[in-house]
Order: structure tokens, then sequence, then C-alpha cells
């Protein structure tokens, strides 16, 4: 802080799971500061309207803990490090900035477009009702802040996102909106990424496939569009037009939509797909076990659910569960 | 930090922010002894020196205040208000967070509302020098005023709480002033020396005044402010807009923070409840007090308090107290309770002075040589005169 006088508003009280970003907010709330420009000036000398800028500077003032200990508890470092420190990968180096938005690089290690993370800031309604239900604290977690993550693992909903970040907001408790159930595919994600960002086993299994994949992951799209219609007859797969060229073009489309979260998102899939992706490289047909992990894969391929059931029911195959743990 | 563990009542239980305080004092004797003022040197060491010296040390009288029953009533009531409004506040539930927060008019439980006749207030009335301030200071600084947490019960709480904030009304009546008064308390109250809070800006414009107060709202809820204290607040009532505004800033800032407050004037500041103690008692919440001048020389309460003035004094042979010498302090003093501690010092001064190197004797000529040096007063004094000493029934023109 620009003022070792300033008193602690006490919320550094540390959080289950918090981002850092949170602590800020709630740091901003409990100074009766109405502009966040203000506070920030006032209290950590910093105007910058970017959040990156913000959150170096919040961090380096280290008024919530040290910066190794806010890095490791508090930001998206322990996500992150499962796809960087790896050689040969096309990824920028990690940076803090990285670490504390959660925002990602693209295959070509440019910064993608966007706030933060173009997803935004997300929270699950059931989450934050529970929070100000239990502890009168609301505020962001990382989990649901993760790249891609659109869904809370707990649950089972959609999350919210909202965009003015700058504005330094607390999640809103009083939502009467019925969250809207995730699909399978993205609880199934929120679930790998939140995994991901407690597994401190310093495992590099994710950082392995980005470096075979990212490279290649048109090669790998068009083994997957060349799987599904290895599967089905083409009486399923013509009348809807998927074929190995429009699902490959799918791919392509979904990745340049998504451009800030693709990469990782691809990656994490992949990593729990490896034995399919090796299945498919070989020409190996699916069998109804693998069915569940490729229905995933292919959603995320940009395939669309209700043609995806189409085939659950022509096949009287089981749908997908996806498990909790 | 230490807390509480022993008289505290079972609703305080658990809560850090009541048990960081100190024990209510349950007996009114301790109470009276807790509150009452004698000088902090002995009179034993002061009377050492000799009397043209020993002038010198009159100073250290002047802080002697007797706590009447009204100040235990008063003292009694901001204790009670304080521990009870603390009640939902307590930290370690998620209400008491949500309210620190701000949350509470968005989700959660709403906060207790009060109806615009009604204020959640304490209201102490008197004549100016009957120890009005002086009795609520007092009784304030019997709390620590800043506590600062760090853990309770082995769960981290790192919160900053004030206890409490005594600010003046400003002068002119303006809610914006007063914004900034209770600002500044603050900073001096958290040792605040750099960025202070007082710093937001003081413009009257509609936008910023509502920001102004949404920041008091929010530092008031954050340092879990316990009483306010706004003193003098006849200021408010020389205009119409200036009542309005400060009982709308009132209603608001007990709505919003839920924070007693207790307002304190001369019997002018009536003239915010529409002139009427009666109104005045009903419509703050919290209470009404009155501390009343002495209603003649027979007044048991002016006998205590001149009996109690009476032993406090630096001269060899004090002055007697009987019926005659009560009603001569009556007539000079009017029962003004800071005219005749003011007396009794001076008329001990003129009384060391007269004497010399010898020993000094205090008399009652004194007395009526020390209130002949008041000229200031003499004005407002006789306007004392035939005025009724209780409010409640009328009021003084």
């Amino acid at each position: 802080m620009t003022d070792s006088s300033i008193p602690t508003f006490g919320s550094s009280q540390h959080l289950d799971d918090e981002w850092v970003y949170g602590q800020l907010c709630r740091q901003f709330t409990l100074s009766g500061e109405g502009s966040p420009h203000r506070f920030l000036k006032r209290y950590f000398g910093e105007c910058s309207s970017s959040l990156e800028a913000q959150m170096r500077v919040v961090i380096e003032s280290e008024c919530f803990g040290s910066r190794k200990m806010v890095a490791e508890t508090a930001t998206f470092q322990s996500y992150f490090q499962h796809f960087v420190h790896e050689e040969g990968v096309r990824w920028r180096t990690a940076t803090p900035d990285l670490y504390t938005v959660g925002r990602c690089y693209n295959e070509k290690g440019t910064v993608a477009r966007g706030r933060p993370a173009v997803d935004g800031l997300r929270d699950c309604a059931e989450c934050t009702k529970e929070q100000f239900t239990t502890q009168g604290i609301i505020t962001w977690t990382r989990a649901h802040n993760l790249p891609g993550v659109r869904a809370c693992w707990r649950h089972a909903t959609k999350l919210r996102a909202r965009f003015d970040f700058d504005q330094l907001p607390l999640p809103d408790p009083t939502s009467t909106q019925t969250s809207e159930a995730a699909t399978e595919i993205e609880l199934w994600f929120a679930n790998v990424s939140r995994e991901t960002l407690h597994d401190d086993s310093g495992s590099r299994r994710y950082a392995r496939v980005l470096r075979r994949s990212v490279e290649s992951y048109r090669w790998t799209a068009q083994l997957i569009a060349k799987g599904i219609v290895a599967s089905y007859p083409p009486a399923i797969l013509f009348p809807m037009d998927l074929t190995p060229r429009s699902l490959t073009a799918g791919y392509r489309s979904m990745l340049s939509k998504n451009r800030s979260i693709g990469d990782t998102r691809l990656l994490i899939l992949l990593g729990h797909c490896e034995d399919r992706t090796s299945q498919l490289i070989n020409g190996e047909r699916f069998s109804e076990a693998s069915w569940g992990a490729w229905r995933k894969a292919a959603l995320a391929e940009g395939a669309t659910p209700p043609r995806l059931d189409a085939w659950v029911e022509a096949d009287r195959l089981e749908p997908f569960q996806p498990s909790l743990t | 930090m230490m807390y509480q563990t022993e008289n505290v009542a079972k609703l305080h239980r658990g809560n850090p922010l009541i048990e960081a305080l100190p024990a209510p004092i349950l007996d009114r004797i301790e109470l009276a002894k807790s509150l009452s003022r004698g000088p902090r040197t002995t009179l034993k060491t002061l009377m050492e020196d000799p009397p043209k010296l020993r002038v010198h040390n009159l100073v250290a009288l002047k802080t002697l205040f007797l706590a009447k029953p009204e100040c235990l009533d008063i003292a009694e009531a901001m204790d009670l208000a304080l521990r009870e409004f603390y009640v939902p506040k307590n930290p370690m539930s998620p209400e008491g967070q949500a309210y620190r927060y701000g949350l509470a008019a968005n989700g959660g439980s709403e906060p207790q509302e009060f109806a615009d006749t009604e204020l959640g207030c304490m209201f102490v009335v008197g004549e100016s020098g009957m120890g009005k301030t002086t009795t609520i200071r007092i009784a304030l600084q019997r709390y620590p005023q800043v506590i600062r947490h760090s853990a309770y019960m082995e769960i981290e709480l790192p919160i900053t709480q004030v206890v409490w904030l005594s600010v003046e009304a400003p002068t002119g009546g303006s809610t914006v002033t007063l914004q900034h008064s209770i600002l500044e308390a603050l900073d001096k109250a958290l040792g605040l020396t750099g960025t202070k809070y007082a710093h937001a800006p003081k413009s009257t414009k509609s936008l910023e005044r509502d920001k102004l107060t949404s920041l008091v709202v929010q530092l008031l809820r954050t340092y879990a402010v316990g009483l306010i204290h706004i003193d003098d607040v006849q200021s408010f009532c020389g205009s119409t807009a200036g009542k309005k505004a400060l009982r709308r800033f009132l209603v608001r800032l007990t709505n919003l923070v839920q924070v007693p407050i207790i307002l304190a004037g001369t019997p002018e500041s009536l003239d915010f409840f529409a002139g009427s103690f009666e109104v005045a008692r009903r419509a703050c919440s919290l209470g009404a007090f009155e501390l009343e001048r002495p209603e003649g020389p027979e007044d048991p309460i002016f006998d205590a308090l001149v009996k109690y003035l009476f032993t406090f004094h630096l001269v060899e042979t004090p002055l007697t107290v009987d019926a005659h010498t009560l009603r001569v302090l009556y007539e000079l003093s009017k029962g003004v309770t800071s005219v005749l501690r003011t007396l009794h010092v001076e008329a001990q001064k003129i009384a060391l002075r007269a004497a010399k190197a010898g020993p000094a004797k205090l008399e009652l000529r004194h007395y009526k040589e020390a209130h002949e040096l008041l000229l200031t007063l003499h004005g407002q004094l006789d306007e004392l005169d035939g005025t009724a000493t209780k409010l409640g029934s009328k009021r003084r023109k």
C-alpha cells in the first residue's frame, strides 16, 4: 500500500479457493470508495484500467500476504504450471499476468483478445447464495474462473458471467433466477479444470499432451472427424452433413471463436482422451465403452448435443453419466 | 487481544465485538465512582507548595466531576445500546459479515427499519454547562476507542473495531460538514496520518453528497463503529432546512448502519423535535435524558454537588457547607455545574493570593468576588432566573 498507516479492513481473511481479484473486490467494498479508480489510486498508487496492471500492483504490495503465498493460493499459477515450463512449446512463457488474470495465450503465442479470459468474471449463483448464507461474505473463486470453465463443478449448473471487471464488483447473491443445467461436457471440463488447479503433484501429463497436440490440432481434428464418420453408417451421417470436412471446419471454427481458451480447453480434453486419440490414430473403431469419452470429445469439437443424442438413440447406447469425483 | 469471559450476557457470548469491551458495571455506586472525576494528583502533594505557587495547582481541580443520577442513567443507556446494536453485527455470524459488506440491504436479513417519527438515537438535553458533553465523553472513555482483532477462538479475524466516535455538530448545520467531521474523527481514532478518509471531496452537489454518505455508511460498517456522539445539535436548529437535513441524515444513518447515535444539545435543540421534550422522548427510540438544573439551594443534588466540590480544596481552612452557603452559591451559579466548579476554583485562587505566605482561608466573599470576575456569564445566568428547570413542562424562551 502507498500509505502504511492505512489499516486493514479485514478482507485479507483468506476464503476457500478465493481468487486474488475477489480479495481486491472485497477490499474495495469495505473501503466505501465509490470509484474503483479512486480506490486503486489511493490505496495502491495505481490507476490503470488494465486488470493485469492492477493485479500486478496489488500482489506486489503484499497486502494480501507474501507474493509467493498469494501466487500459490489465490492465483491460477498451479493450474497453468501443468502446461508451461516445457521447452519446445509454442506458448509464451508463463507470466504473472497469466497466473493472476487467467488469460490464456493462443497457439501463436500472442495474447488473446478480449477481457479477462473472454469468458468474463464467472460465478455460480448457487455457490454465491451458499457463500452468503453460510459466511455472509461473497467473492470470486478460482475454480469458476479457470479458462474455458462455464459450469459449476458442485452444482452442475451454468456459470453466470459479467464483464465489468474494472468496477471491482462482487457477485450478486440476490438473483432469484433458476440456474440453467450445465451440459455434460461443460461439467466434465469444469471438474477436470478444477482437478488440474488443485493437482500439485508436479505431473506434466498435460504438458506432454500439449507438446504433441497443439502443433497438430488440425490433424487431430481430422482424425476425430474421420473416426466419427467411420463409426457410423453413411445413412445416419450424411443427411446431417457430418463429413470429415464439415467436422474439421466446425472444429476450427470453435477454436477461432474461443481463441483465448481454445488451447487450454483442447489440451485438457485431449489429456483425458489420450487413449481415444491413439485409437483413432490406429484407425480403430469405437467400442461401446469408449462412447462416453468420445461423446464429450465430439461435443467439444462442435457437434451439437441433439445430434449426439440422436446417435445415442439410434445405436441404443447408454447416455454418458459424468462423474463428480 | 483479551476477550471477556465473565460477566457476559448469554446473548453476547461468542461475539468478539462485545467480548472485547470491558465488562458492564452492574453496581450503580461503582458506576458513579467510575464516572466521577477527582484531581489526578493527591491533594496532600499539591498542598505542599506555598500559597503563591499553589495557585498554579488549582488547575487540577478544573476536571472535577460528580456523576449525578442522570449521568448514571445516560451511561447505562449508552452501554446497553452499544452492546445491543453489536448483537446482530457479530462478525462470527454470516449476518454480521453481510452487515460489514453492506449486503443486508440486498439479500439476507433486512435491516431493522426505523419509522420516520422514530430515530435510532438517544437524546441528551440540558443547559449549557450542566455536564452533557463531559458525562457522555467520560462514559465513552470507559471503552477503548479502537480495538484491533486478529483472531477469535483460533479463527482468523482481522477486524479493526472503532467503538465510538465523538463529533461536534458544525456551525451552520451542514450535513456534509457533519459527515466530514465523522470522517475526521475516524481518521483521528485510527491514527491515520497520510491518506485520510476526511480527504473526500467537500462538494454540495447531490451526486457527491450521496457518494460521501455512502463512504461514511460503509466505513461505519467496515470499522464496526459502536456509538456516535453528535454534540451541540442546536447548531442544526437555526434553519428549517438544517433540521430537515439532519433528520433525514440521521434516519438514513440509523437505518443503513444501525449504529446508535447520541445527540446532545441545549434546550434550543428541542426545536429539532418540534420544541417539545415529550416529542423528543417519543422520537428517540433509545431514550431521552435531561440534565436538570437543581431547582434551588435545597435540592439534594445541589447539596451533594457542593459537598463533593468542597472536599477538593487547596486551602488550609475550607468553607463549611451550611444552608446560607448553599443559598449564596446557588444564587451565584444558578445551579449550573460548570459555573459552580469555576467559582470554586477561582475563589480559592483569590483566597490563596490574599493569604500571601500565611495559611489560606476560604470565605464566602471569595466566591462573590469570583462571580464578579465572570462578567461575560452574568447576562446568561440572569436569563436562567425564573425559567423552569424541567424541560418537560416548559422551555426557556
